[in-house]
């Protein structure tokens, strides 16, 4: 495997890791120490260009409760700040059969169009599907569904470390980039505290380059 | 400044990345095909809807592990019909049916504002509008935290100062066993928001909590506030109420608001709030005044007849008037009307949520009596529900030690229609002032969020934060689970098993079965109680492991969710069905029925002759008997040969127009027991301050305050403002669509006033459970909560929460 190809895994691993849970002190402290947000940010050539700001805050080792709640605030209870990290509450739809609803008080159309902003939709189906037909399944210790962020992105450097970047790629357009950018649209609006902002600012410059790459 | 990439290669060479979310195979793919199990072709497995406590039979079909549509299913009568000739002989041609909320279960299951993991909250500070700073945890630390609570307490012989709150319909069972055997006597459930006051008036009268509506036969209906066509809490009722009309039955509706029902009625009868009991004593009074009612029947099956005529004597039409607005004349066609068409039926649900409500509906009841109404096709029909059994378990001595104390709500010995799921509203109020007999210091919140439901939410706030620490298991984020200290992900109805027996007039047993797995790993509520046992070490008396120990094979198993199988089918295979959960589930629909279907005239059925050969006697009525000798349950009555019949299960073995027992009884408030059906105005009455009576109801579109994160139902009825009379609304200068200010004495809410002919003109209304500050994206932020109008009461015979009694002033925002 080529050495780039490497480090595009890493970092793949890097975020997924970064949204499977909330990161702990030493996971913060590499981050910070070895800037690896600002790297992934310009990741285009062996050093990050001298005038690069950096996005890394040396607080963030210090700050590792408040990342905690934060991560949780985000990711995983319900409420104002929460920004779904699903592939399917992006990109599928639910619909219903009312045909058998009795309902005397409404007139229950279905929707044909169905509605978006769920969990658990197709999509969640069929990556899993992926992953099972390249040889892998969800630990049973991550108790996620399938098109969690987490997951896709850890597939996507799975791909790259086994060198197919075919699949890669395909999963790339089929899943990941379907809904990633919105997802990250979505965070970044977020008044969220400066780690979430990197850490989404950093993701999307990296995999718009992944992207035009492609 | 030089960064080298590599050190991405160093980060993950040191393992910080640690475990990531896939694996690799291999063995691992043969474990995952066994976690798929069934589900992983598209199939229709039967199930039971859980989307309020009507328990509808559903049929789920799952593709790829995915549920992508619910049906009815037409093997449960509970979809179909309360009748047994009409289910057998039509269900399958017509097809069962289940409410709008049934149909949007697959959004309650995909909600992404679902719960997932565990929470801890970060911030001590808690508080309606306070952040709890929640911090995801994991499931070991949520287990060793309650635990280490739990244990603290038990070990202290403070067992008793946990409180248990769940629903009334799912596996109460084995959180019922676990508050015994940990040693508290403090577990409670929803139905003392239901309908405990109506089951105390039925018990007096009839000694049955729950009679059932034979509506397909019936001839007449004479129902008092409730709204069947809509608040459809078992499915079949829009159908056999509908059919009954059909069929040439009048529906006559009495009820302050124009419900949905009303709207479908042959007659409204709008009236006003907590009068009911005064004019069906008016009804009554017509009645025996010309001398209609059916005296053999009288004669044979009621005791105090003769109290009760002399009781109604004075209650003509024109008193009732006064006391109700509805006019004498138009009391006096509908007594003819009701007396003289005969199979009638007359019920009362809750509408009686006032502090005279058990008389009232006891009064509603007397005049099924007095027509004898009762028992026959087309009348009020003892339900006949027989289901799984029940195994009792015994607590070990630390257990029992403490389950002496007494409930915080003072229980049987306060109220003195105590019902077995508790009076929140006591409990609340103890846990505000600290005037218990002790002062407790945790609570287990199990899908109940009193905040939304307790009547005076300002005083259950105040109640959770003097609880030293809370546990909330729910699905949802609700504003009680803000007040959690550790928040717990439940199931959902499709994630999980239970059984129901159904409320139709004859033994009917639906399974409900995990159609999926649950979404987020999270445990089932029965696995996650039984984890609890198990780290505790709880044990019966006789040292018996029962949360670890199979009930059928007497095996230790390690997997919760088989032990809870096996629980299952004990519980399916020593109660009415007699067959194993396997079995159960090989029925068609996954139900079980009984052959013997809808018996009527159940009070003149034999006592079998082995059975009285074990009773306790007692003048002419005959008693089972406790393991200890003691008199337990009614059994029926003696006759001059020696044989039984059932009769009914009250204390003199008739339908008690006349209660005896209640003479030199008090009820919780301190005031004497009425031994007949009083009418008496309730407590709070309007004032020139608060001149109007505010009242609440439920509709088709949202299941209580627990659905309206839903979006199909969001989609169907977004809302709801407050329903005004318009010539009211005149008076108090208000316009259709004006944002109003709503005040009671205990706070203060804004909602868009609706003006229509459609209320009384005293009452200003609204559907409950709209106003979420909480739970959801959808629900928050839609219409407003009464609750903070309201005081918190009970009902001093029942100890039903009075949610309907508030007063308000209306005025523009
Ligand atoms: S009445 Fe509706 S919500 Fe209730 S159980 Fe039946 S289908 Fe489900």
């Amino acid at each position: 495997m080529s050495a780039e190809l490497e480090e595009k895994t890493a970092v793949y691993f890097l975020f997924s890791r970064l949204f499977r849970e909330a990161p702990d002190g030493a996971l913060l402290r590499s981050v910070t120490e070895q800037k690896l947000l600002t790297l992934a940010f310009c990741f285009s050539g062996d050093a990050v260009p001298g005038n690069t700001t950096i996005l890394e805050d040396p607080d963030w080792p210090a700050r590792v409760d408040d990342i905690a709640v934060e991560y949780t605030s985000l990711f995983v209870a319900p409420g104002e700040k929460a920004v779904s990290p699903y592939e399917s509450y992006y990109c599928d739809r639910l619909t219903i059969d009312t045909s058998t609803a009795n309902s005397c008080y409404f007139r229950s159309e279905s929707l044909p169009e169905g509605m978006k902003g769920f969990l658990g939709g197709e999509s969640a189906v069929q990556v899993q599907t992926i992953y099972e037909a390249e040889g892998f399944r969800k630990v049973t210790a991550f108790h996620e569904l399938p098109d969690h962020a987490a997951c896709e992105l850890e597939f996507m450097g799975r791909m790259l470390q086994a060198g197919k970047e075919d699949a890669a790629e395909a999963f790339f357009k089929e899943h990941l980039g379907r809904w990633i950018f919105v997802f990250l649209n979505h965070l970044t609006k977020q008044t969220v505290s400066n780690f979430y902002q990197k850490v989404a600012l950093s993701l999307e410059r990296f995999i718009q380059r992944e992207e035009t790459q492609q | 400044m030089k960064l080298n990439r590599r050190k991405f290669l160093k980060l993950s060479g040191a393992g910080l990345l640690g475990v990531g979310t896939l694996t690799k195979t291999a063995q691992a793919l043969a474990q995952e095909e066994m976690l798929k199990g069934p589900y992983d072709k598209d199939e229709w497995i039967p199930s039971c809807c859980n989307m309020c406590g009507g328990q509808t039979g559903i049929l789920c079909q799952v593709v790829g592990g995915r549920l992508f549509r619910i049906k009815p299913n037409p093997h449960n009568p509970i979809g179909f019909s309360n009748i047994s000739d009409d289910f057998f002989a039509n269900a399958a041609k017509e097809g069962a049916v289940m409410c709008p909320k049934g149909n949007a279960g697959i959004m309650a299951l995909y909600d992404a504002d679902r719960l997932k993991q565990p929470l801890r909250r970060t911030n001590s500070k808690k508080g309606i509008g306070v952040d709890p700073r929640w911090k995801a945890i994991s499931w070991e630390e949520a287990y060793t935290e309650i635990v280490d609570r739990l244990k603290k307490l038990r070990d202290g012989g403070e067992a008793h100062k946990l409180l248990w709150f769940s629903e009334d319909h799912s596996f109460t069972h084995p959180q019922g066993d676990f508050c015994k055997l940990f040693g508290t006597p403090n577990y409670s459930m929803h139905s003392n928001l239901c309908d405990t006051g109506r089951k105390a008036s039925f018990k007096i009268l009839m000694g049955d909590e729950r009679p059932l509506i034979d509506a397909l036969n019936s001839k007449y209906m004479l129902i008092f506030g409730w709204n069947p066509l809509s608040a459809t809490k078992f499915s079949h009722l829009p159908r056999i109420i509908t059919r009954g009309r059909e069929r040439g039955a009048k529906l006559v509706i009495v009820d302050p608001h124009f419900s949905y029902t009303a709207s479908r009625a042959d007659e409204w009868v709008p009236i006003r709030p907590a009068t009911d009991g005064a004019l069906a004593l008016a009804l009554a009074h017509v009645i025996l005044r010309d001398n209609l009612q059916d005296q053999p029947f009288i004669d044979e099956w009621t005791v105090g007849f003769d109290q009760f005529k002399e009781y109604v004597k004075d209650k003509t039409p024109q008193w009732a008037e006064v006391i109700t607005t509805v006019p004498a004349e138009r009391i006096e066609r509908l007594a003819k009307e009701f007396a003289t068409t005969k199979p009638a039926l007359v019920d009362v649900w809750s509408g009686t949520h006032h502090t005279n409500g058990v008389y009232a509906g006891w009064a509603i009841g007397a005049l099924a009596a007095i027509t004898g109404n009762i028992e026959k096709p087309g009348t009020l029909v003892l339900p006949n529900a027989k289901g799984g059994k029940h195994i009792e378990v015994e607590p070990d001595a630390v257990a029992a030690k403490t389950l002496k104390e007494p409930r915080l709500d003072g229980g049987k010995d306060k109220w003195p229609y105590f019902h077995k799921s508790g009076v929140y509203m006591e409990i609340i109020n103890r846990l505000v002032d600290g005037k218990g007999p002790y002062q407790p210091k945790m609570a287990m919140i199990v899908f109940q969020n009193l905040l939304m439901s307790v009547a005076g939410t300002k005083n259950a706030e105040k109640a959770l934060k003097n609880l030293e620490f809370v546990v909330v298991v729910d699905t949802m984020l609700s504003e009680t689970a803000e007040f959690a200290d550790i928040v717990v992900p439940g199931t959902t109805y499709l994630e999980r098993y239970d059984l129901n027996t159904h409320w139709v007039t004859w033994p009917a047993v639906g399974l409900r079965q995990p159609v999926v797995k649950p979404l987020f790993g999270q445990p089932a509520e029965y696995e996650f109680v039984s984890e609890l046992g198990r780290r505790l070490g709880l044990k019966e008396a006789n040292g018996n492991d029962v949360f670890w120990v199979g009930r059928t094979s007497g095996e230790r198993i390690e997997d919760k969710k088989r032990w809870y199988e096996e629980w299952l089918s004990r519980e399916l295979k020593e109660g009415e069905p007699k067959i194993t959960l396997e079995e159960l589930k090989a029925l068609p629909g996954a139900t079980w029925v009984s052959p013997n279907g809808t018996k009527y005239h159940k009070h003149l059925d034999p006592v079998p002759g082995d059975k009285l050969k074990d009773a306790l006697i007692e003048g002419n009525l005959a008693f089972s008997k406790k393991k200890d000798g003691t008199k337990d349950k009614p059994m029926g009555m003696l006759k001059a040969d020696g044989t039984a019949i059932h009769g009914f299960f009250t204390p003199s073995g008739k339908l008690e127009l006349y209660a005896a027992k209640h003479v030199g009884k008090k009820d919780a408030a301190g005031h004497d027991l009425a031994p007949l059906p009083v009418y008496e105005p309730r407590e709070w009455q309007p004032s020139q301050e608060y001149p109007l009576f505010l009242i609440n109801w439920k509709e088709a579109s949202q299941t209580h305050s627990r659905t309206q994160n839903n979006a199909f139902l969001a989609e169907l009825k977004a809302t709801d403002g407050l329903r005004i009379n318009a010539k009211t609304a005149v008076k108090f200068g208000i316009q259709d669509k004006d944002w109003v200010w709503v005040e009671s004495p205990y706070g203060k809410i804004k909602m868009r006033a609706e003006l229509t002919e459609g209320i009384h003109p005293e009452v200003v209304g609204t559907q409950h459970g709209w106003g979420h500050w909480a739970m959801g994206k959808i629900a928050k932020g839609r219409g407003a909560h009464t609750g903070f109008l309201a005081k918190t009461i009970a009902c001093p015979l029942s100890g039903q929460s009075l949610n309907k009694e508030i007063c308000v002033r209306v005025s523009r925002a």
